[in-house]
């Protein structure tokens, strides 16, 4: 195997780079609430998304610790075979190149939206996506210490949610479950796929130093981002009632309520600039998995002359995906928790298939760690 | 990875971004401060030809002193009006007659003629605001009661020479002073409107014009006040459209109810003398209800609790040598409050809007009963009983032991 | 433990590559002649290779029974102490070998008995024998010995130790280094008496052959450092070196970078702070001004003065310095991306005060605010360049006349002229000249930036330089260690600063071993007081 990337991180930095990338997707757009059938107990499907979250992606995980020195694009071939493995990895690949567009465009239609209405989106993006591609050049570890930084934003991002507690009624939360549990499984679909965009993860696991703690980082991302969220719905409902569910961009509408000491009003410019470098250093995180799968896919020596190329398209997505903001609300409440569950579960659920055959096939080989016979191909082994 | 290497890149990457931003931006969303025209409040009317018709007042920031070192004797607001179908067609309309580009973020307050309301409803109005990004939904909405926006924002005041300055410095009076008018936000009034089993209402404005030969005293240069204005009570809504008034304690009727009186003052009959007043300040106060349905009947039962001090007497009492007056003057306050929630609670039922939220408190609770309530509701509010139960606890009665009296 | 990783990992790698160069720092290898012996020979050998410089003296003695002997003293006039020259050499040459006929015997009792000077060599190499003189050695010939005595007599005017000027502190040491090396070394041995100072020399510089010793602590500083520090300072082939700057360009890590990767100081409790913390300074002579390596972002926001304060006042100033950095890079941009992209972030009374003030100016924000600060850097240049006394005139007229004049004539707004002082004072807070530099530069495409694109402007290219400080090393220290890649336990002397009794480790990513600094349990407590026992009185 050839090492593309040489960078190690810790599990503390994996688990922030997670986290950036789990919560830029929803700052602006935050799908999970928009157009909500039940907006007032919305929390109860954020509940129950991340429980399923948790579940889905200790399996991601675990599968992955089954080959340590493995992403997830060089073990898929080792389990399924160098035709159908390489077509299930490039099916990752291409599902985080257009994750990384979806983002882009998101973020940019929302600044559109919100800040510069003359301005094209195609700026936004281009900026936006560069930056990410810069920083994924730069190999693992920049990104890695970008989302450190970033995950103070995050955190700050948070703390923001209960800044416009005087707007808040949390009377507003009544009642519970008046439609019934219906509506709030099919939001916890729309909760679970965005969290299927952890998938990054198969790549980034085998740099990170501890494997240990890996584990117990993922599930940490998945129920701080959890809570994050949680509190998020509960904030947006407690100060917009019902209408919660209406707004194209209801983040964003949230820290508009912010005011500090009534002198200062809409300082949402903050932290939209704090969900942006959020967004890059998440775009950045997908362009790096995708160039370094790809590398690794092709057998290539090096990733970074990739990353360019990849943010290119990533920009050209971006731009023809959605014709409307329209269309781009609809795929991310209605075609998003069918595609990506689709395809990310679909090729874990084969690697599993295919892992468990091997593990039939070779019973004696597979109880220590990775056993050669998986190895992809002997002639790649050093 | 060589850091020159990428170094040189780097540079290069910067340079470039910087140049092309430069020189291709020129003018998306790039406005100067100078040429802004900042609306400081926005009056909407139904115009002699039915179509909408906006007036903006702008502030004239020259005017309002800033870098000179004194303030000039010019008005330092002006006003425009202009006709158009829908909001945003009127708005960018004044462009026609203002030379700064309108500009929204820093308007306090969207006042709207009372005609229009009980014609349009509020539908076509309300969508520019929260759709568009420039307004504020922080911003106040309020009605004019008999005249026109228009009219309206011409009025000016003393003291605070912008009259959007002015007009937001009496309304927090009023809401922390007196508590007569509603403390309702633009986000408010909105998802009152949109929630179930409650309606919005809004500030109620009023002009008050001045005698055309009244003599104004001090700055003789500026133009003579022709008007001045002020808020006081609540428009009430059903649905779409205005369908009525609540008048100043009326409107301190529904706070109570609702807990958002802060600070004012209750007057009632003296005790020992039935035409003399005495005035009690209120210093806070708390509000709640409760709603129980059993099929058709409907009670509420609402509860308030009020801490205050003795604020003056018209008759002079002498309470070290009556002590149970004291008792007295809290029923009279509490008796005063009840009046003022009845009223208000029967002006809402007379005109069948559940501005009090009797509604919503079932459907928040109950939402399965409210479904079968919902249809009927119209017919349920207006029959609905209603318990009040005030209580006030007076504290303090000043720095003097007992009033001054004549020989 | 996230360092020692990072270390072993990265540090070593990047380390690994680099060649060693054989010949050690500065020493000719090629052979050279040797002495003759005969006086006159050598002394035409060395007057050849002075050429007729005025400067140098030849001063031949009869020394011996009734002077049977000759010999030759030759130094430098203005480069030795004449003084200790005639009492301790000449004069005791002149009478100690008064009964002495041999030569050798004479030159074996001048070398060994005679000479008052503590440092004494021997040597037959015409070509160090050159180097000595012009470091300031008096060299002794006698006649019929084909070798010198060589001894130290180095004695140039040099500068008082006195206050340092560029960086001054209300509490701590008054000293600051001066040209002199020597004295330089010496005020950094001062303070740390421990054998375990090591202090490597190294000649720079083919013609000026400039002394530059590498000062470190062994036994704290990561050797993998400091062997990467020798390799760098044998590698730099020049003809002189002037000042350290010139050395910093020639051994950093990334030498197109706008931001210093190695510290400059004219203080030496700074330095010996900084040795202590496992890293080197490179002592420059001829200039006060010392490098400390390996330097991270964090160490140019910091005053000596932090440690010597309360830790809380430290603290705070310290945390006020990060804002003024902060400001002094951001505040013209953000002023031109509020005022002419986000004027619904301005509270109105503010947004129509501002309003009132550009309404006449004729420039666009960003002109405006290019012009003031390029006024500004002016004026502080020209402060800078011109004698003392006129350079307080100079600001005067620059910020009062100017200033004002601007402002009446409308050409520049009152909110403007204020952020520009605003920013130029916050770039003074900043301790290291070098970082401040930088800032200025970086100042002027954020605002560009901020006039194209607003705040996203801004913040595009902070995310450039952020990118970059990221990837940016010093001797292979992360340049924002401790914050990305965060240590937690390094937070304790980051933004704020923990009391002495709290900071007990070392930087994990400078100084390997010895990593703890102050024993557990170093907190005072007042004295346990048994019950019944009466207060001790003074």
């Amino acid at each position: 195997m050839k090492q593309q990337e040489r960078g190690r991180i810790s599990a503390f930095q994996y688990m922030c780079i997670l986290l950036v990338i789990r919560m830029t997707a929803t700052t602006v757009a935050f799908p999970f609430m928009t157009g909500h059938e039940s907006p007032t107990d919305a929390w109860i499907g954020a509940l129950i998304g991340i429980g399923g979250s948790l579940v889905l992606l200790e399996l991601m995980v675990r599968l992955s610790l089954y080959f340590p020195d493995m992403t997830v694009v060089q073990f898929s071939q080792a389990l399924l075979g160098k035709f159908f493995g390489g077509i299930a990895a490039l099916l990752l690949v291409g599902f985080w190149v257009f994750d990384a567009a979806v983002t882009a465009r998101a973020m940019g239609s929302a600044l559109v939206n919100a800040f510069m209405p003359e301005t094209p989106v195609l700026v936004f993006i281009i900026v936006t996506v560069f930056f990410g591609a810069n920083g994924a050049r730069q190999g693992l570890e920049i990104t890695a210490r970008w989302s450190e930084l970033a995950t103070v934003g995050v955190l700050m991002t948070a703390i923001m949610l209960v800044l416009p507690f005087k707007a808040m009624s949390f009377q507003n939360l009544l009642p519970i479950l008046p439609y019934g549990l219906s509506p709030h499984l099919k939001r916890a679909a729309t909760m679970t796929s965005m969290f299927l965009r952890l998938s990054v993860l198969g790549m980034m696991i085998p740099y990170v130093r501890n494997k240990k703690d890996v584990l117990r980082y993922t599930r940490y991302t998945v129920i701080v981002s959890g809570i994050v969220l949680t509190a998020q719905s509960i904030a947006l409902v407690a100060v917009f009632g019902s209408r919660a569910a209406t707004s194209a961009v209801p983040t964003l509408q949230l820290v508009r309520q912010i005011t500090i000491g009534e002198f200062f009003e809409r300082i949402e410019i903050i932290p939209v600039s704090l969900w942006l470098l959020n967004s890059g250093v998440n775009i950045g995180a997908f362009i790096w998995a995708s160039s370094l799968g790809l590398a690794q896919l092709f057998n290539l020596n090096r990733f970074e002359p990739l990353t360019y190329p990849i943010g290119g398209l990533a920009v050209l997505l971006g731009m023809v995906l959605f014709k409307n903001y329209v269309e781009q609300v609809r795929y991310l409440i209605g075609l998003q928790p069918i595609l990506v569950p689709l395809v990310v579960l679909g090729v874990y659920l084969l690697l599993y298939a295919g892992f468990i055959f091997k593990r039939l096939w070779f019973p004696k080989r597979t109880n220590s760690g990775a056993p050669a016979a998986l190895e992809a191909d002997p002639d790649d082994t050093k | 990875m060589i850091p020159n290497r990428w170094l040189v890149h780097m540079t290069a990457c910067l340079v470039t971004i910087t140049l092309v931003m430069t020189v291709t931006s020129g003018c998306w969303s790039r406005k100067e401060i100078e040429d802004l025209a900042f609306v400081m409040a926005m009056g909407v009317d139904r115009s002699p030809s039915g179509n909408i018709q906006m007036t903006a007042q702008f502030a004239k920031p020259g005017a309002m002193g800033g870098a000179q070192d004194q303030a000039s004797q010019e008005k330092p607001f002006w006003v425009a009006t202009t006709e158009g179908d829908t909001m945003f067609e009127a708005f960018r309309k004044l462009g026609y007659l203002s030379p700064k580009r309108p500009y929204l973020p820093h308007n306090d307050f969207y006042l709207f003629g009372e005609d229009i309301f009980r014609e349009f409803g509020l539908k076509p109005f309300l969508d520019f605001i929260i759709r568009d990004t420039e307004p504020r939904l922080s911003a106040r909405i309020g009605v004019v009661r008999s005249t026109s926006a228009k009219d309206f924002l011409q009025a000016e005041f003393e003291g605070m020479p912008l009259s959007s300055e002015a007009l937001r410095g009496i309304m927090n009076h009023l809401m922390n002073a007196w508590g007569t008018i509603p403390d309702i936000t633009i986000r408010e009034f909105v998802d009152r409107m949109e929630s179930e089993g409650i309606e919005p209402i809004a500030m109620g404005a009023e002009l008050i014009p001045l005698a055309p030969d009244v003599e104004i005293e001090g700055d003789p240069t500026r133009e003579q006040i022709k008007a001045t204005a002020t808020l006081g009570g609540a428009a009430v809504f059903k649905g779409d459209y205005l369908v009525g008034w609540l008048d100043g304690f009326e409107t301190r009727g529904l706070n109570w109810i609702l807990g958002k009186v802060k600070n004012t003052v209750v007057e009632f009959p003296h005790p020992g003398h039935e035409d003399k007043i005495v005035s009690v300040g209120i210093l806070r106060a708390t509000g709640k209800f409760k709603v129980e349905a059993e099929g058709n009947r409907v009670r509420a039962s609402i509860e308030v609790n009020a801490v205050g001090n003795l604020g003056c007497v018209q008759e002079p009492v002498d309470l070290m040598k009556e002590p149970e007056l004291w008792t007295k003057l809290e029923a009279g306050a509490q008796s005063t409050i009840e009046d003022e929630i009845s009223r208000a609670v029967a002006t809402l039922q007379r005109l069948g809007s559940d501005a009090v939220g009797f509604g919503q408190y079932i459907f928040r609770r109950n939402p399965r009963q409210w479904a079968t309530l919902r249809e009927r509701w119209d017919e349920i509010f207006p029959a609905i009983e209603v318990s009040t139960s005030v209580k006030v606890h007076l504290r303090e009665m000043g720095v003097i032991l007992k009033s001054t009296e004549s020989r | 433990m996230l360092g020692r990783l990072v270390k072993k990992t990265k540090v070593l790698g990047w380390f690994g590559g680099k060649k060693r160069s054989g010949a050690g720092p500065g020493r000719k290898a090629e052979p050279s002649l040797s002495l003759s012996g005969v006086l006159e020979v050598d002394e035409a050998r060395i007057r050849q290779a002075f050429g007729n410089s005025l400067d140098l003296v030849y001063r031949r003695i009869a020394i011996g029974k009734n002077g049977c002997i000759q010999a030759l003293v030759v130094h430098i006039s203005e480069m030795v102490n004449p003084q200790f020259v005639s009492n301790a050499i000449v004069e005791r040459m002149v009478d100690k070998t008064e009964n002495l006929t041999d030569p050798h015997t004479v030159y074996t009792h001048i070398r060994d008995r005679y000479v008052e000077v503590t440092d004494v060599t021997e040597t037959h190499d015409i070509q160090r024998i050159l180097e000595e003189i012009t470091n300031g050695s008096t060299c002794i010939f006698v006649r019929g010995v084909n070798t010198a005595i060589v001894c130290q007599t180095q004695g140039f005017n040099q500068r008082e130790v006195s206050q340092p000027s560029t960086e001054s502190t209300i509490r701590g040491s008054k000293e600051g280094f001066v040209e002199a090396l020597a004295t330089n070394v010496s005020l950094i041995r001062r303070r740390i008496r421990n054998s375990n100072l090591r202090v490597e020399h190294y000649v720079l510089g083919a013609v000026s052959k400039t002394s530059v010793a590498l000062v470190y602590i062994e036994g704290i500083a990561n050797p993998g450092v400091i062997e990467e520090a020798r390799q760098r300072l044998s590698r730099v082939k020049v003809d002189c070196i002037q000042e350290s700057g010139q050395l910093e360009e020639l051994i950093e890590d990334a030498p197109l970078s706008p931001f210093p990767t190695l510290l400059r100081t004219e203080r030496p409790d700074r330095v010996t702070g900084n040795l202590l913390e496992g890293r080197f300074a490179i002592v420059t002579d001829g200039t006060p001004f010392v490098l400390i390596a390996p330097a991270t972002f964090s160490m140019f926001l910091t005053a000596p003065e932090d440690y010597f304060e309360r830790f809380f006042a430290g603290s705070v100033i310290r945390l006020l310095r990060y804002l003024a950095f902060l400001i002094s890079l951001t505040l013209p941009a953000l002023y031109i991306a509020i005022t002419t992209f986000h004027q619904e972030l301005l509270p109105t009374p503010l947004i129509l005060s501002i309003a009132a003030q550009r309404d006449h100016i004729p420039f666009p924000a960003v002109v405006e605010a290019a012009l003031m600060e390029m006024v500004f850097e002016l004026l502080r240049e020209a402060g800078i360049r011109l004698p003392v006394v006129l350079g307080q005139a100079v600001s005067i007229i620059g910020a009062l006349v100017i200033g004002e004049a601007a402002l009446r004539a409308g050409l520049v707004s009152a909110a403007m002229v204020v952020v520009v002082a605003l920013t130029g004072v916050s770039s003074f807070a900043t301790p290291i000249f070098s970082l401040a530099i930088s800032v200025r530069l970086l100042r002027f495409p954020l605002m560009l930036l901020a006039s194209a694109l607003g705040l996203f402007g801004i913040l595009v290219g902070l995310a450039v330089i952020l990118t970059h400080l990221l990837a940016l090393r010093s001797f292979g220290v992360p340049y924002l260690e401790p914050f990305a890649p965060f240590v937690g336990r390094e937070q304790r002397d980051a933004v704020f600063r923990s009391p002495w009794w709290a900071m007990d480790e070392r930087p994990g990513f400078v100084a390997e071993r010895n990593g703890k600094r102050v024993p557990p349990g170093q907190m005072p407590k007042p004295p346990e007081r048994e019950e019944g026992t009466e207060e001790v009185k003074p």
